[in-house]
């Protein structure tokens, strides 16, 4: 895939995506024990960053319902927390980009540990109990596969040269 | 123009439709925590995204799958001659049991008990663990269809594991002992104390509000009271680790590790309870 900001993916693909995001989301990771792979919100890290024309805050607030489905979860756990990193990541995107690789990976990270600390205060409410810091072990984990997500998504075409 | 037929088009990210769809989310959630009117839709998500699970567990069967059928013949050698023993030793306590079954009857009648109750299980199998580490979950591969029903308990080989919480058609989600909402009437089997077993989140429970009198120590093994009717009594739920009395506080700090494989069980029972009452007149 190209990078081309003005360029919007279509509604179909990021469907796709988003299903695959999900699936990748309750997957039990061998060896990982509880910690989960949060694909849906690394997905949209990865269009407010990169595809900022793709990603509006409707789009953040209906995936945030579907992780909320998809894991069983009270309906708005997540999607107020993508809503919310959707909407700071809108003002931030020009400047995240210019960021080099490993600022750009501590920006995910902060964005990932945003969103599971809306989520655990969100539990917490109902619960009435913080979760601990295991909690963000799965925010850490997610932040490992950033590095992979761009080399996958912003790779070149191969451009096969006329034979002179 | 092209971008006006998208179904996600990029609007203006203003504050006030962030806090639109905060607002959203708060009513969303007020609704799942005051009200029940979720419930049916959440059922009916259970029954849907279930087949999920089954799908996103595949690399967790695939790696049971692995250890089991790559296993050098001298592991399995000694596995089989393990399970001989075990099966040695389990055959001769149910020759006790039996011995002892049969005893309590006798005494039962003689103390005038009228209730006795039977268990019937079923075998289940779990088939998800849903995301959130706070929340202490699984789905099985039973539901409605085989009977099933809300706060049936589940045990596995080594003590209880939680109850059912919601039923679906063909699946059914349990709420494990661990989980900070949940709490289970316990006993201790070593001096007959009674308590409540709250989870702790964590792979713990604790005990609350035990006066410091409390004949607790570490080590005791807990079973379930049956009292509250919920669970059957006499079922191992775990052994205490630590008792602590904190500065100025009246209560004793508890924690009891459970007796189940909470984090690695795959196969589990489903306890039916048929009361039977029968009338025991004196001879």
């Amino acid at each position: 895939m190209v990078f081309d900001e003005k360029n919007t993916l279509s509604p179909l693909l990021i469907a796709l995506w988003l299903m695959l995001a999900c699936g990748l989301y309750i997957s039990s990771i061998p060896f990982l024990g509880n910690i989960r792979i949060d694909a849906v919100a690394l997905l949209i890290i990865f269009l407010g960053l990169y595809r900022p024309a793709s990603l509006s805050l409707n789009l953040a607030f209906f995936a945030g319902l579907m992780q909320d489905l998809v894991a069983l979860a009270p309906l708005g756990q997540h999607a107020l927390g993508l809503t919310v990193v959707a909407f700071i990541l809108h003002y931030l995107h020009d400047e995240a980009r210019l960021l080099n690789r490993v600022m750009q990976w501590v920006l995910v990270l902060g964005c990932l540990i945003l969103l599971k600390f809306l989520s655990s205060w969100i539990t917490a409410l109902s619960l009435g109990i913080l979760p601990g810091l295991a909690a963000y072990g799965s925010a850490l984990v997610t932040s490992l596969l950033w590095p992979l997500l761009l080399a996958l998504a912003l790779r070149q075409p191969r451009v096969r040269r006329p034979a002179s | 123009m092209a971008n006006d037929r998208h179904l996600f088009r990029r609007g203006p990210a203003s504050v006030n439709a962030l806090m639109f769809f905060a607002f959203v989310c708060a009513f969303l959630l007020a609704i799942n925590y005051l009200t029940d009117w979720l419930d049916p839709v959440r059922t009916r998500v259970l029954n849907l995204v279930s087949p999920l699970y089954q799908v996103t567990n595949i690399p967790q069967e695939l790696r049971q799958w692995g250890d089991a059928n790559f296993a050098s013949r001298e592991a399995l050698l000694v596995e089989v001659q393990e399970l001989r023993d075990q099966n040695l030793i389990l055959q001769g306590r149910v020759a006790t049991m039996a011995t002892l079954s049969a005893e309590n009857t006798r005494l039962r009648q003689l103390l005038n008990v009228a209730e006795l109750v039977e268990q019937r299980v079923l075998i289940t199998e779990m088939i998800g663990v849903p995301p959130g580490s706070e929340v202490h979950r699984l789905i099985i591969d039973k539901g409605a269809g085989q009977s099933l029903f809300v706060g049936q308990p589940v045990i596995d080989a080594d003590g209880l594991i939680g109850q059912v919480t919601r039923v679906a058609d063909d699946y059914s989600e349990v709420l494990m002992i661990t989980d900070r909402s949940h709490a289970v009437p316990v006993q201790s089997l070593r001096s007959g104390t009674r308590a409540i077993a709250e989870g702790a989140g964590d792979n713990f429970l604790r005990l609350r509000n035990l006066p410091v009198t409390t004949d607790v120590q570490t080590g005791d093994t807990l079973v379930t009271s049956g009292l509250g009717g919920r669970f059957p009594k006499g079922y191992p739920v775990g052994q205490i680790t630590s008792v602590a009395i904190e500065d100025g506080s009246p209560f004793l700090e508890v924690l009891v590790e459970p007796a189940a494989s909470l984090q690695t069980t795959r196969h589990l029972l489903l306890l039916f309870s048929d009361r039977q009452t029968r009338s025991l007149a004196p001879e």
